[in-house]
């Protein structure tokens, strides 16, 4: 029986994603919440609906790292510098003051584990032991 | 690569400290900390402390703001005593201008500031480039507006941009911090630039080769 859903598309017809790593220095830490809230608020000012839906903005909810006030979005790779842009323009986050920077940008969700959020595959640890 | 960002304003000195560790963590290998004519007592405590901070370069500079351009001329003679690294205030045409023709000034700070038009054409651009000032992107500009007139600020921004790059005036873009909490990432600001229309190079030279060059 056909599952009540689209199949997923082949892989030239998917969009061209990138994932940015950022992180948030503030007076206080603060919820992952706050900041999707702040982004989407930044976003829409800066590029308007119709760019913001071109940007494909997703946020990563499972690699916010609420004790280094880290976290991932993804988007298409066009928007690359706008979400930048926009994470600049977010100054305040309710009364907080905030500066938001991105800690880099990755292709696959894989790769920016390993490069901003520190996480080891057993591969790694492989090649790490072949090499001691 | 080297990063600087040449318009720090602080309006209380005693965030200084805080300012240079915020900038270590942002990845600047320097700063420049403006001070008006006016404050020069200010200008000296910034000039002692640029004397003892290790790793980070700090770079003081004077501003100059004159409401005529007799007046913007004998100014910057007076500051061009105390520093080297002078930044014009810009925003009316007439400064825009007689700033662009002097080869004293360093910087034409937010030449859009407070206009209905991008403060810079033709002629500026051609004598920024033959008298070696950069034209700003004031990133304060930019956060300190909201919609409406954020859109007319960025539209300037691009026009100038365009200009500057059709004339081959340098740009450089700075974040025009007022303290810690206004300051950027380069790779940050250099994303404003991307929107502004440059491309990846261009937005990172003028974060880092543009700025280092000014202060050389």
């Amino acid at each position: 029986m056909a599952k009540d859903r689209p199949k997923t598309l082949p892989p030239t017809m998917r969009e061209n994603k990138r994932y940015l790593a950022f992180e948030l220095i503030s007076e206080e830490k603060l919820e992952f919440g706050d900041i999707v809230n702040a982004f989407w608020h930044s976003l829409l000012n800066l590029v308007g609906e119709t760019g913001t839906s071109q940007a494909n903005i997703w946020f990563v909810k499972d690699m916010w790292e609420e004790s280094n006030q880290r976290g991932l979005i993804k988007c298409d790779n066009n928007y690359v510098e706008y979400v930048r842009a926009a994470l600049a323009l977010i100054d305040r986050i309710g009364d907080k003051r905030v500066i938001i920077y991105t800690l880099g940008v990755s292709g696959t969700m894989k790769a920016a584990k390993r490069k901003f959020f520190g996480e080891r595959t057993l591969e790694d640890f492989e090649t790490e032991s072949s090499n001691t | 690569m080297e990063f600087y960002d040449l318009n720090i304003q602080l309006e209380d000195l005693e965030e200084l400290d805080e300012v240079i560790e915020m900038a270590k963590r942002l990845g600047y290998s320097g700063i420049g900390l403006i001070e008006k004519y006016a404050n020069l007592d200010r200008f000296n405590k910034i000039r002692e402390k640029a004397k003892k901070t290790g790793d980070l370069r700090i770079i003081p500079g004077i501003e100059v703001g004159a409401e005529g351009v007799r007046e913007l001329k004998r100014a910057i003679s007076k500051a061009k005593k105390h520093s080297n690294f002078i930044i014009v205030s810009g925003g009316e045409y007439k400064i825009n201008r007689a700033a662009s023709e002097d080869s004293r000034v360093s910087i034409i700070s937010h030449p859009e500031y407070k206009r209905s038009d991008s403060g810079v054409d033709h002629v500026i651009a051609k004598f920024a480039s033959d008298n070696g000032v950069a034209i700003e992107i004031n990133f304060h500009e930019i956060l300190e507006t909201f919609r409406k007139i954020r859109s007319f600020v960025l539209s300037h921004m691009r026009l100038n941009v365009e200009l500057a790059q059709k004339y081959g005036a340098r740009v450089v873009i700075n974040s025009g911090a007022r303290g810690k909490w206004d300051m950027r990432d380069p790779r940050e600001l250099a994303a404003i630039g991307q929107i502004l229309g440059m491309n990846l190079e261009d937005s990172m030279n003028s974060v880092s080769e543009i700025p280092k060059s000014i202060v050389r």
